[in-house]
Protein backbone atom coordinates (compact mmCIF):
# COMPACT_ATOMS: atom_id res chain seq x y z
CA UNK A 1 0.00 0.00 0.00
CA UNK A 2 1.32 3.47 -0.83
CA UNK A 3 1.83 6.28 1.63
CA UNK A 4 -1.67 7.65 1.89
CA UNK A 5 -2.72 8.86 5.28
CA UNK A 6 -6.07 10.66 5.35
CA UNK A 7 -5.25 12.07 8.77
CA UNK A 8 -2.21 13.90 7.42
CA UNK A 9 -4.06 15.78 4.66
CA UNK A 10 -4.52 19.46 5.39
CA UNK A 11 -7.68 21.07 4.02
CA UNK A 12 -7.05 24.60 5.27
CA UNK A 13 -5.64 25.93 1.97
CA UNK A 14 -7.38 27.68 -0.90
CA UNK A 15 -10.31 25.86 -2.51
CA UNK A 16 -11.07 25.82 -6.22
CA UNK A 17 -14.47 24.51 -7.26
CA UNK A 18 -14.58 22.74 -10.61
CA UNK A 19 -17.43 21.20 -12.58
CA UNK A 20 -16.82 18.92 -15.56
CA UNK A 21 -18.99 17.60 -18.35
CA UNK A 22 -18.43 15.17 -21.16
CA UNK A 23 -17.95 16.45 -24.67
CA UNK A 24 -17.52 13.42 -26.91
CA UNK A 25 -14.77 11.36 -25.32
CA UNK A 26 -13.24 14.33 -23.51
CA UNK A 27 -13.98 16.28 -20.38
CA UNK A 28 -14.58 20.01 -20.41
CA UNK A 29 -13.94 21.54 -17.01
CA UNK A 30 -14.94 24.93 -15.67
CA UNK A 31 -14.05 26.81 -12.55
CA UNK A 32 -16.78 28.40 -10.44
CA UNK A 33 -15.97 31.43 -8.31
CA UNK A 34 -17.47 31.14 -4.85
CA UNK A 35 -17.76 33.04 -1.62
CA UNK A 36 -15.61 32.11 1.34
CA UNK A 37 -18.74 30.80 3.12
CA UNK A 38 -19.27 28.15 0.46
CA UNK A 39 -15.53 27.39 0.41
CA UNK A 40 -15.59 26.82 4.17
CA UNK A 41 -18.58 24.48 3.81
CA UNK A 42 -16.72 22.51 1.14
CA UNK A 43 -13.63 22.37 3.36
CA UNK A 44 -15.78 20.95 6.11
CA UNK A 45 -17.11 18.26 3.76
CA UNK A 46 -13.55 17.48 2.64
CA UNK A 47 -12.54 17.02 6.27
CA UNK A 48 -15.54 14.77 6.93
CA UNK A 49 -14.60 12.67 3.89
CA UNK A 50 -11.07 12.27 5.24
CA UNK A 51 -12.46 11.37 8.67
CA UNK A 52 -14.64 8.71 7.06
CA UNK A 53 -11.56 7.26 5.35
CA UNK A 54 -9.58 7.31 8.59
CA UNK A 55 -12.24 5.07 10.14
CA UNK A 56 -12.00 2.56 7.28
CA UNK A 57 -9.35 0.12 6.10
CA UNK A 58 -7.66 0.58 2.73
CA UNK A 59 -7.97 -2.27 0.23
CA UNK A 60 -6.17 -2.56 -3.09
CA UNK A 61 -8.20 -1.83 -6.21
CA UNK A 62 -9.38 -4.43 -8.69
CA UNK A 63 -12.04 -3.87 -11.31
CA UNK A 64 -14.08 -6.80 -9.97
CA UNK A 65 -13.47 -6.05 -6.31
CA UNK A 66 -16.18 -6.90 -3.83
CA UNK A 67 -15.68 -4.53 -0.94
CA UNK A 68 -17.66 -3.39 2.05
CA UNK A 69 -18.06 0.38 1.76
CA UNK A 70 -18.95 0.62 5.44
CA UNK A 71 -15.57 -0.63 6.57
CA UNK A 72 -13.25 -0.25 3.56
CA UNK A 73 -12.07 2.29 1.07
CA UNK A 74 -10.22 1.46 -2.11
CA UNK A 75 -6.70 2.70 -2.68
CA UNK A 76 -5.14 3.03 -6.11
CA UNK A 77 -1.43 3.91 -5.94
CA UNK A 78 -0.31 6.48 -8.50
CA UNK A 79 2.54 4.13 -9.42
CA UNK A 80 0.12 1.69 -11.08
CA UNK A 81 -2.02 4.28 -12.84
CA UNK A 82 -1.62 4.35 -16.59
CA UNK A 83 -3.04 7.19 -18.59
CA UNK A 84 -0.73 7.13 -21.59
CA UNK A 85 -0.88 4.92 -24.63
CA UNK A 86 1.59 2.00 -24.51
CA UNK A 87 2.31 0.26 -27.80
CA UNK A 88 0.24 -2.90 -28.28
CA UNK A 89 2.20 -6.14 -28.39
CA UNK A 90 2.51 -7.87 -31.76
CA UNK A 91 2.18 -11.66 -31.83
CA UNK A 92 2.14 -14.10 -28.94
CA UNK A 93 4.10 -13.52 -25.75
CA UNK A 94 7.28 -15.64 -25.53
CA UNK A 95 7.18 -18.21 -22.74
CA UNK A 96 10.21 -16.69 -20.98
CA UNK A 97 8.92 -13.10 -21.21
CA UNK A 98 8.39 -11.44 -17.83
CA UNK A 99 4.77 -10.77 -16.90
CA UNK A 100 3.65 -7.14 -17.04
CA UNK A 101 3.38 -5.12 -13.85
CA UNK A 102 -0.27 -4.85 -12.76
CA UNK A 103 -1.68 -1.52 -13.82
CA UNK A 104 -4.90 0.43 -13.71
CA UNK A 105 -5.91 2.42 -16.71
CA UNK A 106 -7.50 5.82 -16.25
CA UNK A 107 -8.91 8.33 -18.65
CA UNK A 108 -6.36 11.19 -18.61
CA UNK A 109 -9.17 13.70 -19.18
CA UNK A 110 -10.38 13.83 -15.58
CA UNK A 111 -6.87 14.18 -14.16
CA UNK A 112 -6.09 16.90 -16.67
CA UNK A 113 -9.16 18.91 -15.59
CA UNK A 114 -8.21 18.55 -11.94
CA UNK A 115 -4.55 19.45 -12.53
CA UNK A 116 -5.44 22.70 -14.26
CA UNK A 117 -8.31 23.64 -11.94
CA UNK A 118 -7.22 27.22 -11.16
CA UNK A 119 -6.61 27.96 -14.82
CA UNK A 120 -9.87 26.61 -16.22
CA UNK A 121 -12.29 29.02 -17.80
CA UNK A 122 -14.73 30.46 -15.31
CA UNK A 123 -18.34 29.41 -15.62
CA UNK A 124 -20.94 32.16 -15.57
CA UNK A 125 -24.52 31.60 -14.51
CA UNK A 126 -25.72 32.45 -18.00
CA UNK A 127 -23.46 29.71 -19.44
CA UNK A 128 -25.14 26.98 -17.37
CA UNK A 129 -28.09 26.57 -19.74
CA UNK A 130 -28.98 22.87 -19.72
CA UNK A 131 -25.55 21.48 -19.00
CA UNK A 132 -25.29 18.09 -17.38
CA UNK A 133 -22.12 17.76 -15.35
CA UNK A 134 -20.48 14.39 -14.78
CA UNK A 135 -18.72 15.43 -11.62
CA UNK A 136 -17.66 18.33 -9.48
CA UNK A 137 -14.52 18.66 -7.41
CA UNK A 138 -13.06 20.80 -4.67
CA UNK A 139 -9.34 21.20 -5.21
CA UNK A 140 -7.72 22.14 -1.93
CA UNK A 141 -4.32 23.66 -1.23
CA UNK A 142 -2.50 26.95 -1.61
CA UNK A 143 0.52 25.42 -3.33
CA UNK A 144 -0.38 24.67 -6.96
CA UNK A 145 2.11 21.78 -7.02
CA UNK A 146 0.63 20.01 -4.05
CA UNK A 147 -3.14 20.25 -4.09
CA UNK A 148 -5.59 17.53 -3.10
CA UNK A 149 -8.66 16.85 -5.22
CA UNK A 150 -11.98 15.87 -3.66
CA UNK A 151 -14.21 14.52 -6.39
CA UNK A 152 -17.92 13.72 -6.38
CA UNK A 153 -19.76 12.06 -9.22
CA UNK A 154 -22.81 14.25 -9.02
CA UNK A 155 -24.38 16.93 -11.17
CA UNK A 156 -24.78 19.97 -8.92
CA UNK A 157 -27.12 21.51 -11.48
CA UNK A 158 -29.47 18.51 -11.33
CA UNK A 159 -32.11 20.46 -9.44
CA UNK A 160 -31.96 23.20 -12.05
CA UNK A 161 -32.50 20.67 -14.82
CA UNK A 162 -35.49 19.06 -13.14
CA UNK A 163 -37.82 21.74 -14.47
CA UNK A 164 -39.51 22.05 -11.10
CA UNK A 165 -40.28 25.33 -9.39
CA UNK A 166 -37.64 25.99 -6.75
CA UNK A 167 -38.81 27.98 -3.76
CA UNK A 168 -37.56 29.18 -0.44
CA UNK A 169 -39.91 28.89 2.54
CA UNK A 170 -39.19 31.93 4.68
CA UNK A 171 -42.08 33.86 6.16
CA UNK A 172 -43.82 32.87 2.94
CA UNK A 173 -42.96 30.78 -0.09
CA UNK A 174 -40.72 32.72 -2.46
CA UNK A 175 -39.51 31.64 -5.83
CA UNK A 176 -35.71 31.30 -6.07
CA UNK A 177 -34.51 33.11 -9.15
CA UNK A 178 -31.41 32.10 -11.03
CA UNK A 179 -29.69 28.73 -11.34
CA UNK A 180 -29.43 26.58 -8.25
CA UNK A 181 -26.40 24.39 -7.58
CA UNK A 182 -26.73 21.67 -4.96
CA UNK A 183 -23.71 19.83 -3.53
CA UNK A 184 -23.62 16.54 -1.66
CA UNK A 185 -22.55 16.13 1.96
CA UNK A 186 -19.60 13.88 1.08
CA UNK A 187 -17.05 13.29 -1.65
CA UNK A 188 -16.56 9.96 -3.42
CA UNK A 189 -12.88 10.17 -4.29
CA UNK A 190 -9.74 11.82 -2.92
CA UNK A 191 -6.83 12.31 -5.32
CA UNK A 192 -3.32 13.05 -4.07
CA UNK A 193 0.07 12.81 -5.76
CA UNK A 194 0.57 9.42 -4.14
CA UNK A 195 -2.76 7.74 -4.69
CA UNK A 196 -6.43 7.85 -5.49
CA UNK A 197 -8.56 6.90 -2.51
CA UNK A 198 -12.10 5.82 -3.30
CA UNK A 199 -15.18 5.58 -1.11
CA UNK A 200 -17.55 4.89 -3.99
CA UNK A 201 -16.18 2.46 -6.56
CA UNK A 202 -18.95 3.29 -9.03
CA UNK A 203 -17.91 6.94 -8.96
CA UNK A 204 -14.29 6.01 -9.66
CA UNK A 205 -15.32 3.87 -12.62
CA UNK A 206 -17.63 6.61 -13.87
CA UNK A 207 -15.29 9.57 -13.54
CA UNK A 208 -11.84 8.10 -14.20
CA UNK A 209 -12.52 4.89 -16.10
CA UNK A 210 -15.55 5.46 -18.29
CA UNK A 211 -15.14 2.70 -20.87
CA UNK A 212 -16.82 4.81 -23.54
CA UNK A 213 -14.14 7.47 -23.19
CA UNK A 214 -11.16 5.12 -23.36
CA UNK A 215 -11.43 4.50 -27.09
CA UNK A 216 -7.70 4.79 -27.70
CA UNK A 217 -6.94 2.00 -25.26
CA UNK A 218 -9.27 -0.65 -26.69
CA UNK A 219 -6.87 -1.94 -29.38
CA UNK A 220 -4.23 -2.48 -26.67
CA UNK A 221 -6.56 -4.67 -24.61
CA UNK A 222 -7.81 -6.73 -27.52
CA UNK A 223 -4.27 -7.13 -28.90
CA UNK A 224 -3.11 -8.43 -25.51
CA UNK A 225 -5.93 -11.00 -25.48
CA UNK A 226 -5.20 -12.07 -29.06
CA UNK A 227 -1.53 -12.52 -28.14
CA UNK A 228 -2.31 -14.62 -25.08
CA UNK A 229 -5.07 -16.86 -26.43
CA UNK A 230 -5.08 -19.49 -29.21
CA UNK A 231 -7.78 -17.76 -31.25
CA UNK A 232 -8.49 -18.50 -34.89
CA UNK A 233 -8.23 -15.48 -37.20
CA UNK A 234 -11.98 -14.92 -37.41
CA UNK A 235 -12.39 -15.01 -33.63
CA UNK A 236 -9.44 -12.65 -33.17
CA UNK A 237 -11.09 -10.17 -35.53
CA UNK A 238 -14.45 -10.58 -33.81
CA UNK A 239 -12.90 -10.04 -30.39
CA UNK A 240 -11.18 -6.86 -31.57
CA UNK A 241 -14.42 -5.66 -33.11
CA UNK A 242 -16.47 -6.32 -29.95
CA UNK A 243 -13.81 -4.58 -27.86
CA UNK A 244 -13.85 -1.62 -30.22
CA UNK A 245 -17.56 -1.21 -29.64
CA UNK A 246 -16.92 -0.72 -25.93
CA UNK A 247 -19.38 -2.15 -23.44
CA UNK A 248 -19.11 -5.52 -21.72
CA UNK A 249 -16.29 -7.15 -23.69
CA UNK A 250 -14.11 -4.02 -23.51
CA UNK A 251 -14.67 -3.82 -19.75
CA UNK A 252 -13.80 -7.51 -19.34
CA UNK A 253 -10.66 -7.22 -21.46
CA UNK A 254 -9.52 -4.08 -19.65
CA UNK A 255 -9.89 -5.73 -16.25
CA UNK A 256 -8.04 -8.86 -17.34
CA UNK A 257 -5.33 -6.81 -19.02
CA UNK A 258 -4.82 -4.74 -15.88
CA UNK A 259 -4.67 -7.78 -13.64
CA UNK A 260 -2.00 -9.34 -15.81
CA UNK A 261 -4.16 -12.25 -16.98
CA UNK A 262 -2.81 -11.87 -20.49
CA UNK A 263 0.72 -12.03 -19.14
CA UNK A 264 0.32 -15.80 -19.47
CA UNK A 265 0.06 -17.71 -22.74
CA UNK A 266 -2.94 -20.07 -22.65
CA UNK A 267 -2.86 -23.33 -24.63
CA UNK A 268 -5.78 -25.07 -26.28
CA UNK A 269 -5.12 -28.10 -24.03
CA UNK A 270 -5.45 -26.01 -20.86
CA UNK A 271 -8.60 -24.38 -22.11
CA UNK A 272 -10.14 -27.67 -23.26
CA UNK A 273 -9.70 -29.19 -19.81
CA UNK A 274 -11.22 -26.19 -18.04
CA UNK A 275 -14.07 -25.86 -20.54
CA UNK A 276 -14.96 -29.54 -20.06
CA UNK A 277 -14.96 -28.94 -16.30
CA UNK A 278 -17.45 -26.08 -16.75
CA UNK A 279 -19.58 -28.09 -19.20
CA UNK A 280 -19.00 -25.73 -22.14
CA UNK A 281 -19.38 -26.97 -25.72
CA UNK A 282 -15.71 -27.80 -26.28
CA UNK A 283 -16.27 -29.61 -29.57
CA UNK A 284 -17.72 -26.46 -31.12
CA UNK A 285 -15.47 -23.92 -29.43
CA UNK A 286 -12.09 -25.56 -30.02
CA UNK A 287 -11.36 -26.62 -33.58
CA UNK A 288 -7.92 -27.79 -34.69
CA UNK A 289 -6.28 -26.40 -31.58
CA UNK A 290 -7.85 -22.93 -31.97
CA UNK A 291 -10.70 -21.19 -30.18
CA UNK A 292 -13.56 -20.62 -32.62
CA UNK A 293 -16.07 -18.40 -30.86
CA UNK A 294 -19.14 -16.36 -31.73
CA UNK A 295 -20.42 -13.09 -30.16
CA UNK A 296 -22.14 -14.89 -27.30
CA UNK A 297 -19.21 -17.23 -26.57
CA UNK A 298 -16.55 -14.55 -26.16
CA UNK A 299 -17.75 -13.04 -22.84
CA UNK A 300 -18.25 -16.56 -21.45
CA UNK A 301 -14.78 -17.80 -22.43
CA UNK A 302 -13.22 -14.60 -21.11
CA UNK A 303 -14.95 -15.27 -17.78
CA UNK A 304 -13.63 -18.83 -17.85
CA UNK A 305 -10.09 -17.56 -18.37
CA UNK A 306 -10.63 -14.95 -15.66
CA UNK A 307 -11.57 -17.74 -13.20
CA UNK A 308 -15.10 -16.45 -12.82
CA UNK A 309 -16.95 -19.62 -13.75
CA UNK A 310 -17.09 -22.50 -11.33
CA UNK A 311 -19.35 -25.36 -10.34
CA UNK A 312 -20.75 -25.68 -6.84
CA UNK A 313 -19.12 -28.68 -5.17
CA UNK A 314 -22.33 -30.10 -3.70
CA UNK A 315 -25.12 -28.46 -5.70
CA UNK A 316 -23.37 -28.85 -9.06
CA UNK A 317 -24.63 -25.35 -9.90
CA UNK A 318 -22.72 -23.59 -12.68
CA UNK A 319 -21.91 -20.28 -10.92
CA UNK A 320 -20.96 -17.07 -12.70
CA UNK A 321 -19.01 -14.66 -10.48
CA UNK A 322 -19.47 -10.89 -10.75
CA UNK A 323 -17.42 -9.32 -7.98
CA UNK A 324 -15.02 -11.13 -5.69
CA UNK A 325 -12.50 -10.57 -2.96
CA UNK A 326 -9.37 -12.55 -2.33
CA UNK A 327 -9.61 -14.59 0.87
CA UNK A 328 -6.82 -14.73 3.41
CA UNK A 329 -4.90 -18.00 3.24
CA UNK B 1 -24.92 40.28 -8.79
CA UNK B 2 -25.10 39.56 -12.51
CA UNK B 3 -22.10 40.00 -14.76
CA UNK B 4 -23.76 42.94 -16.56
CA UNK B 5 -24.50 44.72 -13.28
CA UNK B 6 -20.92 44.22 -12.17
CA UNK B 7 -19.58 45.62 -15.43
CA UNK B 8 -21.85 48.68 -15.16
CA UNK B 9 -20.54 49.29 -11.66
CA UNK B 10 -16.95 48.87 -12.81
CA UNK B 11 -17.61 51.32 -15.65
CA UNK B 12 -18.96 53.85 -13.21
CA UNK B 13 -15.92 53.24 -11.05
CA UNK B 14 -13.58 53.75 -13.98
CA UNK B 15 -15.04 57.23 -14.52
CA UNK B 16 -14.61 58.40 -10.93
CA UNK B 17 -11.68 60.63 -11.86
CA UNK B 18 -13.63 62.17 -14.74
CA UNK B 19 -16.53 63.10 -12.47
CA UNK B 20 -14.11 64.63 -9.97
CA UNK B 21 -12.57 66.70 -12.77
CA UNK B 22 -15.97 67.71 -14.06
CA UNK B 23 -17.07 68.71 -10.55
CA UNK B 24 -14.03 70.98 -10.35
CA UNK B 25 -14.66 72.43 -13.80
CA UNK B 26 -18.45 72.93 -13.73
CA UNK B 27 -19.74 76.13 -12.25
CA UNK B 28 -23.39 75.22 -12.37
CA UNK B 29 -24.19 74.17 -8.82
CA UNK B 30 -26.53 71.22 -9.47
CA UNK B 31 -24.13 69.80 -12.04
CA UNK B 32 -21.19 70.14 -9.66
CA UNK B 33 -23.09 68.40 -6.84
CA UNK B 34 -24.31 65.65 -9.21
CA UNK B 35 -20.74 64.93 -10.32
CA UNK B 36 -19.47 64.84 -6.73
CA UNK B 37 -22.25 62.40 -5.75
CA UNK B 38 -21.60 60.15 -8.79
CA UNK B 39 -17.83 60.22 -8.12
CA UNK B 40 -18.35 59.35 -4.45
CA UNK B 41 -20.72 56.48 -5.27
CA UNK B 42 -18.33 55.19 -7.95
CA UNK B 43 -15.32 55.39 -5.66
CA UNK B 44 -17.04 53.67 -2.74
CA UNK B 45 -18.36 50.98 -5.03
CA UNK B 46 -14.88 50.41 -6.49
CA UNK B 47 -13.45 50.15 -2.99
CA UNK B 48 -16.13 47.59 -2.16
CA UNK B 49 -15.55 45.56 -5.33
CA UNK B 50 -11.75 45.59 -5.15
CA UNK B 51 -11.34 45.14 -1.41
CA UNK B 52 -14.70 44.02 0.04
CA UNK B 53 -15.89 41.52 -2.55
CA UNK B 54 -12.42 40.04 -3.02
CA UNK B 55 -12.18 39.49 0.72
CA UNK B 56 -15.45 37.55 0.63
CA UNK B 57 -14.46 35.49 -2.40
CA UNK B 58 -12.34 32.36 -2.20
CA UNK B 59 -8.83 32.81 -3.58
CA UNK B 60 -7.09 30.32 -5.86
CA UNK B 61 -3.37 29.76 -6.42
CA UNK B 62 -2.10 30.43 -9.93
CA UNK B 63 1.47 30.23 -11.21
CA UNK B 64 2.46 33.00 -13.59
CA UNK B 65 3.99 31.90 -16.89
CA UNK B 66 3.92 35.23 -18.71
CA UNK B 67 3.40 38.87 -17.67
CA UNK B 68 2.80 41.99 -19.75
CA UNK B 69 2.00 45.41 -18.37
CA UNK B 70 -1.45 46.60 -19.40
CA UNK B 71 -0.86 50.24 -18.43
CA UNK B 72 -0.94 51.44 -22.04
CA UNK B 73 -4.58 50.32 -22.36
CA UNK B 74 -5.44 52.50 -19.40
CA UNK B 75 -3.53 55.45 -20.88
CA UNK B 76 -5.59 55.10 -24.07
CA UNK B 77 -8.79 54.96 -22.05
CA UNK B 78 -7.80 58.17 -20.25
CA UNK B 79 -7.87 59.92 -23.62
CA UNK B 80 -11.66 59.55 -23.58
CA UNK B 81 -11.58 61.79 -20.53
CA UNK B 82 -10.43 64.72 -22.69
CA UNK B 83 -13.55 64.89 -24.80
CA UNK B 84 -15.80 66.42 -22.11
CA UNK B 85 -13.25 69.21 -21.60
CA UNK B 86 -13.81 70.43 -25.16
CA UNK B 87 -17.09 71.92 -23.99
CA UNK B 88 -17.80 74.86 -21.78
CA UNK B 89 -17.62 75.14 -18.00
CA UNK B 90 -21.23 76.20 -17.80
CA UNK B 91 -22.91 73.74 -20.15
CA UNK B 92 -26.33 74.31 -21.59
CA UNK B 93 -29.02 71.64 -21.47
CA UNK B 94 -27.91 70.53 -24.94
CA UNK B 95 -24.30 70.17 -23.71
CA UNK B 96 -25.43 68.06 -20.75
CA UNK B 97 -27.48 65.82 -23.05
CA UNK B 98 -24.43 65.44 -25.32
CA UNK B 99 -22.27 64.50 -22.28
CA UNK B 100 -24.83 61.92 -21.24
CA UNK B 101 -25.01 60.39 -24.71
CA UNK B 102 -21.22 60.25 -24.82
CA UNK B 103 -21.10 58.51 -21.44
CA UNK B 104 -23.90 56.16 -22.42
CA UNK B 105 -22.13 55.05 -25.59
CA UNK B 106 -18.77 54.71 -23.79
CA UNK B 107 -20.51 52.72 -21.07
CA UNK B 108 -22.22 50.50 -23.60
CA UNK B 109 -18.91 49.68 -25.27
CA UNK B 110 -17.29 49.10 -21.86
CA UNK B 111 -20.00 46.75 -20.64
CA UNK B 112 -20.33 44.81 -23.88
CA UNK B 113 -16.61 44.29 -24.44
CA UNK B 114 -13.85 42.86 -22.29
CA UNK B 115 -12.61 46.14 -20.82
CA UNK B 116 -13.03 45.51 -17.12
CA UNK B 117 -9.30 45.61 -16.60
CA UNK B 118 -9.06 49.10 -18.14
CA UNK B 119 -9.80 51.16 -15.08
CA UNK B 120 -7.78 54.26 -14.08
CA UNK B 121 -9.39 54.22 -10.63
CA UNK B 122 -7.57 50.98 -9.84
CA UNK B 123 -4.30 52.86 -10.26
CA UNK B 124 -5.58 55.60 -7.96
CA UNK B 125 -6.31 52.85 -5.40
CA UNK B 126 -2.67 51.73 -5.59
CA UNK B 127 -3.25 48.77 -7.87
CA UNK B 128 -1.70 47.86 -11.19
CA UNK B 129 -3.14 45.85 -14.02
CA UNK B 130 -1.04 43.29 -15.88
CA UNK B 131 -1.93 40.84 -18.63
CA UNK B 132 -0.93 37.34 -17.54
CA UNK B 133 -0.86 33.75 -18.72
CA UNK B 134 -0.73 30.98 -16.15
CA UNK B 135 1.35 27.82 -16.45
CA UNK B 136 -1.85 25.89 -17.22
CA UNK B 137 -2.88 28.21 -20.01
CA UNK B 138 -5.38 30.70 -18.57
CA UNK B 139 -4.94 34.17 -20.07
CA UNK B 140 -6.46 37.31 -18.64
CA UNK B 141 -5.68 40.30 -16.46
CA UNK B 142 -4.46 40.47 -12.90
CA UNK B 143 -5.05 43.42 -10.62
CA UNK B 144 -2.10 43.44 -8.24
CA UNK B 145 -0.33 45.76 -5.84
CA UNK B 146 2.91 45.09 -7.69
CA UNK B 147 3.44 43.17 -10.93
CA UNK B 148 4.27 39.50 -10.37
CA UNK B 149 7.26 37.79 -11.93
CA UNK B 150 7.28 34.70 -14.11
CA UNK B 151 7.16 31.65 -11.85
CA UNK B 152 5.50 33.46 -8.96
CA UNK B 153 2.51 31.81 -7.32
CA UNK B 154 -0.24 34.34 -6.75
CA UNK B 155 -3.37 33.86 -4.67
CA UNK B 156 -6.09 35.55 -6.68
CA UNK B 157 -9.86 35.86 -6.69
CA UNK B 158 -12.05 36.13 -9.73
CA UNK B 159 -13.55 39.51 -10.51
CA UNK B 160 -15.02 38.04 -13.68
CA UNK B 161 -14.07 35.43 -16.27
CA UNK B 162 -11.08 37.43 -17.51
CA UNK B 163 -9.95 39.49 -14.54
CA UNK B 164 -8.52 38.33 -11.24
CA UNK B 165 -7.49 40.34 -8.22
CA UNK B 166 -4.43 39.39 -6.21
CA UNK B 167 -5.10 38.79 -2.57
CA UNK B 168 -3.12 37.55 0.38
CA UNK B 169 -3.80 34.10 1.81
CA UNK B 170 -6.53 34.38 4.37
CA UNK B 171 -6.72 32.56 7.67
CA UNK B 172 -9.19 29.70 7.55
CA UNK B 173 -11.52 28.87 10.41
CA UNK B 174 -10.72 25.48 11.92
Amino acid sequence: MPAFDPASIDVSGSVTLVVARRSGHNYIGNRIAMSTDVANDLRQICQETLNAMSQRTAVAYADDLDFDRESHYVLVPSSVLVSHRPQPRRGRRPADDAAEVPQIEVDPGARSVLASASSLDELNARDLKKQSFTFYAAIVGSNPDNRVDFVDQWNPYKAGLSGGIITNFGDRLNRIEGPLLVFERSFDIVVTDAAIAVLDLGAFEGVFRDIDAMVDRRPTWSAAAVAALPLDDGTAELLAELCDRGGRVATQLRGMYERGVFGKAFTATQLRTEMQGQKLDVGRMIVKGKLVLDDADIPVVLKLIDEKLYTGWHSDTPWDVGTRSKRAT
Amino acid sequence: MTEIARRVRLFLGSYVLLFVLLAIRFQTRWLMISCIVIAAIGLLDMLWIVFGVTRKTEAEPIRIADVTDAGSDVAGYLATYLLPFLTVAEPTTRDVIAYMIFLLVTGLVYVRSEMTQINPTLYILGKRVVAITTDKGWSGHLVATSPPHVGDVVQAVSLNALVRVETVPKATPT
